[in-house]
């Protein structure tokens, strides 16, 4: 994440920093491995294909999938050809450069169709991903929250 | 327990947290991090999974159209006992249907 072009609150500073350069290096490579999985599950919705039934064509076991999708283990290349031959499907790997304003943006083609989003803790901040956006939240009781919403 | 509180109880959920903000931002998919809760046909609710998944933290969330923008906003924390509980998710989700946000 490439937050240092957004403005966040002090709080949320320390959750969403990285300690040292290893710790945004495993961040990373963890959102690699999610992004992978990411289209794994979309060919699996669409196949109508359950985890059990994934494990069982790629010959491993059910644990072994959830341990990937939680994040408990990344995927390997070996498991990516795996997934390939089991969902007859294949990876296209693209290596573009990283838009300006966001080091870790969606790619163009997604840009384009997903809208910006933003992420909220009511009562303390917000921040988002696409643009130098946050605010503090206002509201104090339970059922009503206010946005601040900065234009 | 406060969302932020729960967060910073250990490092293990920090870290998680990073990277469940991180994922929903990028729009990917995956339901063992980040699944929606379909109530009356309303797509507008999900949850973020903490480890482990079955009896990790859950953080509710109500997501809004604002024009061409989505924000999702952390609504509730849910501790899971081990159970299953469809009730009380049943209960939350009404509960968060019930707040109300203004844009300013």
């Amino acid at each position: 994440m490439k937050l240092n072009k957004t403005i966040i609150s002090k709080k949320y500073q320390e959750l969403l920093s990285f300690a040292n350069s290893q710790e945004k290096l495993d961040h990373d490579a963890q959102m690699i491995s999610y992004k992978i999985l990411s289209e794994v599950e979309k060919i699996c919705n669409e196949k109508r294909i359950n985890k059990k039934d994934l494990a069982e064509k790629i010959g491993s076991s059910k644990s072994y999938i959830t341990q990937l999708f939680t994040g408990v283990k990344s995927v390997n290349i070996q498991t990516m050809a795996k997934f390939e031959s089991a969902l007859e499907a294949s990876f296209e790997i693209i290596l573009k450069q990283n838009v300006e304003y966001c080091s870790e943006s969606l790619p163009g083609q997604i840009i384009a169709q997903t809208p910006a989003k933003y992420f909220i803790i009511p009562k303390d901040s917000w921040y988002n991903c696409d643009t130098e956006i946050a605010s503090e939240i206002e509201g104090s009781t339970e059922t009503k929250h206010k946005l601040k919403q900065v234009a | 327990m406060e969302i932020l509180s729960f967060v910073k109880q250990s490092q293990g959920n920090i870290v998680r947290f990073r990277i469940l903000v991180d994922f929903i931002l990028r729009g990917f998919t995956n339901t063992d991090m980040y699944e929606y809760v379909s109530v009356k046909g309303s797509s507008q609710f999900a949850k973020m999974k903490f480890l482990p998944i079955k009896s990790g933290g859950l953080i509710y969330c109500k997501e809004h159209w604002l024009n061409d923008q989505v924000i999702i906003v952390a609504a509730q924390l849910h501790c899971q006992n081990g159970l299953d509980d469809i009730d009380s998710e049943t209960h939350i989700i009404n509960k968060i249907a019930n707040y109300e946000y203004e844009a300013k």
